[in-house]
């Protein structure tokens, strides 16, 4: 067995989470109560992948392998009170008192250490109940104050506790226009810089993003984070889709590491994800893979905002599920490598990457999100995703010649240093992409 | 009573949140300023009835009463505003709206080279990029064959580019080495093309290298530039031959 396990640390963690486990056992066809639905003997789309998701009690119930942290109790208290309920074990659900007022420091150092042992310890007991624990599979903001700053906290202490088990994130990046609050630019530098040697491979997520793809695609004129957390689920859902599922080509959870990530710095994999479009367009949508496959080089169908025509790929991996068959890949992928709009670097091996696993995406009881019968997401190592950096970074800058706002964590006992050690080192990761970019033999096409 | 999902908005920040309305107004003001940055002291609170709406209520005067009093719906607006003209986060909106990059942190080309575990210290000892001796002759050959192709290019030409946008014509205006693109490290070819489908107006980063129409100049390699009788394209021509 190669076991996975989920933390979701923080608001947005948690409840991308809830929706994820929503998801999952809608497509294993597990009740609410974690026991199989009417009529089915065993879990959807086999056992074996199934199980490494969650764990079987004995009693023909079944547990997500999965940890829900907050330092508030709210958001938990709800999952405790929620339809899901009876699918968790109390154990599985830490929340503290206090929060961490959107502070990375207060996360980090404070009110984070506070929880810390009780959340290891929860760790190690279920990772005691692992034969084989592959790894850790995380979701939190970067922008809040226990996302940023618990979740960095938990990344460095599960390095040292389990050493090199696979540590993969998904994170919620902020916004390109508006904040989510004042300090966001903070706290993402700073739990950027202290993760970024313990994550091995970073899906990113920016809440425009998606925001805009509900407007434009599901016709949801303001949505609100439940829906946005559906999409969100179904993205990550169908990354997660063939460690989960039997037969598929199946993937380890390191493989995303083998297959997009040439230096470790560089783990932040663009990913876009077809088709997205609600029940009303349904009827009028084909979605034929060479469609889907084209969709995902369009910027509408990214899940951060930047231009990938001014980058250059580093590895791609094409993920389809459902009804999808070899040759109408292999055509689309021709089809896509014809149009030159995929400009790969040239001075260390690149690819392109196919998976595919049969069973076809579910639709989210109530979501908007419209079922399709298949869909492909594409994971790629772009250097156009450097963007989101120099955003952020500018952001920081703004504020911290200022000095905006460090009292905030000067008074947590943060030390002034630590800004400028992971301001310089996000500074030299812009320049790491510049430098992944620099020295093709393409560029004697260039036109300034 | 649940937690009430809100929309919090204010100079910089716009997000949705939760609120309890068992907190006391107290105790709200000190969670809106942890996220709209400004001291509870400063707070105006404004409660819009819908995101979009254009009448307000003023709420939050009295710091002990519960929020449950004040109402509020779900997806509801509370904007905070601050009424403190000198504060911390006033400075910080001001420099927003004029876009002032007071002092832009900046890591050196040095600083970065020494730095360990690095994509460049990666490429160096690994021979890869330019730290291939491979790449550098075929990089040297390209050079050698830009520099060739550029003694047949002179300025009055007309020619025309051919890639991955179609068929472009123009005007070579410009033949050399330009320090403000890459050092002077290749020769560059400065066109004005007849259309407007170049980059520029014949300058980089405002040095004038030639004079161009907006959007027409462009600066591009000798090897992909097609010297000789290319007259201006006259775009209905390919119609009526196909028509034919």
């Amino acid at each position: 067995m190669r076991e996975v396990i989920s933390i979701n640390v923080g608001q947005a963690g948690c409840q991308i989470g809830n929706a994820c486990w929503e998801l999952y056992s809608q497509e294993h066809g597990i009740r609410p109560d974690g026991y199989l639905q009417d009529g089915l003997d065993r879990p959807k789309g086999g056992e074996e992948g199934f199980l490494t998701f969650f764990s079987e009690t004995g009693s023909g119930k079944y547990v997500p392998r999965a940890l829900y942290v907050d330092l508030e109790p709210n958001v938990i208290d709800e999952v405790r009170t929620g339809v899901y309920k009876d699918l968790f074990h109390p154990e599985q659900l830490i929340a503290g008192k206090e929060d961490a007022a959107n502070n990375y420091a207060r996360g980090h150092y404070t009110v984070g250490r506070e929880i810390l042992d009780d959340v290891l310890d929860r760790v190690r007991r279920m990772s005691d109940q692992c034969d084989g624990l592959q790894g850790f599979l995380f979701t939190h903001s970067l922008g809040g104050g226990t996302g940023s700053g618990l979740g960095s906290l938990l990344l460095e202490q599960l390095s040292v506790d389990y050493g090199k088990k696979s540590k993969l994130e998904f994170a919620v990046y902020p916004a390109p226009q508006v904040s989510t609050s004042v300090v966001e630019p903070y706290n993402t530098v700073l739990t950027t810089h202290t993760t970024l040697e313990h994550a091995d491979c970073t899906f990113m997520v920016d809440n425009e993003a998606i925001y805009d793809m509900c407007r434009k695609n599901l016709d949801i004129p303001r949505p609100h984070f439940k829906s946005l957390n559906n999409l969100i689920a179904q993205v990550v859902s169908s990354v997660t889709a063939s460690l989960r599922f039997d037969g598929s080509l199946n993937v380890d959870l390191n493989e995303f590491q083998t297959n997009l990530v040439p230096y470790p710095r560089i783990h932040f994999p663009l990913v876009s994800y077809a088709p997205v479009f609600s029940n009303n367009r349904a009827n009028h949508e084909s979605n034929s893979v060479s469609e889907i496959t084209a969709s995902c080089f369009e910027a509408g169908n990214q899940m951060v905002k930047c231009d990938p025509r001014q980058g250059k790929y580093m590895a791609t991996c094409l993920l389809y599920r459902g009804d999808v068959v070899t040759r109408d890949v292999q055509n689309a992928v021709a089809q896509i490598k014809a149009k030159k709009t995929v400009q790969l670097v040239d001075w260390c091996p690149t690819g392109f990457k196919i998976g595919i696993c049969y069973q076809p995406p579910t639709a989210i009881a109530g979501s908007d999100l419209a079922a399709a019968k298949r869909a492909v997401c594409m994971l790629s190592n772009t250097t156009a995703i450097a963007e989101a950096w120099r955003r952020i970074d500018k952001k920081f800058d703004l504020m911290y010649s200022k000095r905006a706002f460090v009292h905030w964590y000067v008074g947590e006992g943060m030390e002034e240093g630590e800004f400028t050690e992971a301001r310089e080192d996000l500074a030299a990761l812009e320049r790491d992409y510049i430098e992944v970019g620099t020295d093709s033999y393409a560029d004697e096409e260039e036109e300034y | 009573m649940a937690d009430i999902n809100v929309y919090v908005t204010s100079d910089l920040t716009s997000s949705e949140r939760r609120i309890s309305p068992q907190w006391t107004t107290e105790h709200l003001k000190e969670k809106l300023e942890h996220i709209t940055g400004i001291p509870p002291q400063s707070q105006e609170l404004h409660h819009y009835p819908t995101h979009s709406s254009n009448s307000y209520k003023i709420i939050g005067q009295d710091p002990d009463t519960t929020v449950s009093a004040y109402a509020i719906a779900p997806y509801s607006r509370i904007h905070v505003l601050d009424k403190n003209p000198d504060s911390e986060l006033g400075a910080l909106v001001d420099d927003e709206a004029t876009g002032s990059t007071s002092e832009e942190f900046k890591l050196t080309e040095e600083e970065y080279s020494k730095r360990e575990g690095s994509v460049l210290q990666w490429k160096q000892s690994n021979k890869l990029g330019r730290f291939d001796p491979e790449y550098v002759k075929r990089k040297n050959e390209t050079l050698e064959e830009n520099e060739s192709k550029a003694k047949n290019i002179k300025v009055g030409d007309r020619c025309r580019i051919i890639n991955i946008q179609g068929e472009r014509r123009g005007e070579v205006k410009f033949v050399g080495k330009i320090n403000e693109l890459d050092k002077g490290e290749n020769i560059w070819v400065g066109i004005e093309f007849d259309e407007p489908v170049g980059k520029n107006d014949g300058s980089i980063d405002g040095t004038r290298i030639f004079s161009s129409r907006p959007s027409h100049g462009s600066f591009l390699k000798p090897k992909i530039v097609e010297v000789g009788d290319f007259p201006e394209l006259n775009p209905f021509d390919n119609d009526s031959e196909d028509e034919l």
